[in-house]
């Protein structure tokens, strides 16, 4: 008996690829699929999880080494460590996600905030950053999974009824709102752009050069934002006096510089295929029960859902954000402002800062677009910086590539909380 | 002609192309037509093994001279009229 229940807590519920597995099979018996697709979907979520979690340690891997000549140059620096959180917390994961979406259900039945939150990815990405915020706090057992749960289920309910007005502003309609962690940013940009802009100049009657649009495809901006990152970094080690080749342990420049830039894009491209392996059948099954429970009720989608509202807006949000991120990460990085080093947030600077442009662009035009995406430049960078402090010990690394948003905003209240209680 | 495999295909192949997938399946099995759907990005779908790539028109605009199967221009991916249309109108071309 023992012998069982020993296999069932550590090998079944234990196993993260196990358990996410577990939720495919149920989702897909819900939607009632041939025994063939079942088996399919619950094999390819298992191989997702693997995937997904490969894809999270090269491109950790790939800027940790910018990391290692920032630490080296400033002794003062904290060296990030790093945990596997997606490996070693799959199931809370999975717990925190399916008690998340559960309580986010019952809101959208019984309250007037209908919103469901149905953005694949980011149904794994905020249990992921919350478990991280209170492992790194030092939590663990039940109170790292309640604890996790309960800002889960807040975020997942708060967040698509605020981005709702501001949804409603950009499309005109009210049948959707939107799931991201733009959130932040879209109500910073709502609030500047009101101010400062007048929206009957929009930037989509501006003439915009198509030659700019290879910038859309995100792996390759972040890859040459990351070999940017690596020359100024090696730079910067020499104007110190050191030799980038001895700290970061290299024999052939060229071809170190060359490896980590493709291999930071392959870690991007092999994470998108494990999440979406990872999300393909539980989501639709989500989907499918929110529909039966909930009358009415609005989906809270992924950002890109409006970016053909204002591509220019797009464009225009990544572009200022990126410079003026980048601008601040220099100025920050020379006052000493951090306990580590923040990398420009190519990614950030085109989901969640563009989204915020397009938003922006509604309430304030060309003007208040620009002012907008320069302000949300300079947020995500601080939010980053002092994210530091909250995940160190755990996904810094990962956070240097996505964070900037919410999931720094979101992670370090948590953090905080945490550190109260654990 | 064995099974129809189709492909949504959004910028990440995470979000908004899997609403896109399940709203093609709705459709599917409102109109009792078989056929395999999955998600893909835009950076590797033309590599993916399909019969036909549902997208949306800027992304379109980016793959319509590399990809090998027929694309499908989906302005709105948030319009079931629209999404019902062109599965129809797809299917009936195969006829």
């Amino acid at each position: 008996m023992k012998a069982v229940l020993d296999f069932i807590v550590n090998e079944i519920f234990g196993q993260g690829a196990i358990f996410l597995s577990l939720i495919a099979l149920i989702g897909l018996l819900l939607q009632k699929k041939s025994a063939s697709e079942v088996i399919r979907g619950t094999f390819m979520t298992a191989i997702g999880y693997f995937v997904l979690n490969a894809g999270v340690e090269f491109v950790s891997g790939a800027v940790s080494d910018i990391s290692k000549a920032f630490t080296t140059m400033m002794p003062q620096a904290v060296a990030s460590k790093s945990v596997d959180i997606g490996a070693d917390y799959g199931t809370q994961i999975g717990i925190v996600m399916i008690i998340g979406f559960a309580i986010n259900l019952i809101f959208a039945r019984f309250t007037k905030w209908k919103t469901v939150f149905l953005t694949g990815h980011m149904l794994y990405w905020f249990p992921f950053v919350f478990i991280a915020a209170g492992v790194d706090a030092g939590l663990s057992g039940a109170k790292l999974i309640i604890l996790a749960a309960l800002f889960t289920a807040v975020y997942m309910i708060v967040a698509p009824n605020l981005m709702r007005p501001l949804v409603k502003k950009v499309t005109g309609t009210d049948s959707f709102s939107i799931a991201h962690p733009t959130t932040t940013l879209s109500l910073i940009a709502a609030g500047v752009a009101k101010v400062t802009g007048d929206p009957k100049k929009s930037t989509e009657d501006l003439k915009f050069p198509k030659g700019l649009n290879f910038l859309r495809e995100v792996s390759i901006t972040g890859s040459i934002v990351i070999l940017l990152t690596y020359l100024v970094m090696s730079l910067l080690l020499k104007l110190n006096g050191y030799s980038p080749a001895e700290v970061l342990d290299y024999d052939r420049a060229f071809t170190y510089y060359f490896t980590k830039t493709i291999k930071f894009g392959m870690g991007v491209t092999v994470m998108l295929l494990g999440v979406r392996m990872l999300i393909a059948e539980i989501v639709p099954a989500f989907q499918g029960i929110a529909t039966k429970v909930v009358p009415g009720a609005i989906p809270a989608l992924d950002c890109p859902v409006i970016f053909n509202m204002a591509p220019n807006a797009l464009l225009i949000g990544f572009i200022c954000a990126l410079a003026t991120s980048t601008v601040t990460i220099l100025i920050c990085t020379a006052l000493n402002a951090f306990p580590t080093v923040v990398i420009p947030l190519a990614f950030t600077c085109f989901f969640e800062a563009g989204c915020a442009a397009i938003v922006a662009n509604a309430y304030g035009g060309v003007r208040g677009c620009i002012i907008a995406s320069i302000v949300n430049g300079i947020a995500m960078v601080l939010l980053v910086g002092f994210g530091a402090y909250f995940f160190n010990n755990t996904i810094q690394g990962w956070m240097l590539v996505y964070g900037g948003q919410d999931f720094s905003l979101w992670g370090i209240l948590e953090g905080l909380i945490a550190k109260l209680i654990a | 002609m064995g099974e129809i495999k189709i492909q949504a295909v959004c910028g990440f192949g995470c979000g908004s192309s899997l609403f896109l997938r399940i709203k093609i399946d709705n459709v599917l099995s409102a109109h009792g037509l078989k056929a395999r759907t999955f998600c893909g990005d835009v950076g590797t779908c033309c590599s993916a093994d399909c019969d036909v790539i549902f997208i949306s028109a800027e992304l379109g605009e980016r793959i319509k001279d590399r990809a090998k199967v027929p694309i499908v221009i989906i302005n709105n991916f948030m319009d079931d009229k629209e999404v019902s249309e062109k599965v129809l109108a797809y299917f009936d071309t195969l006829k």
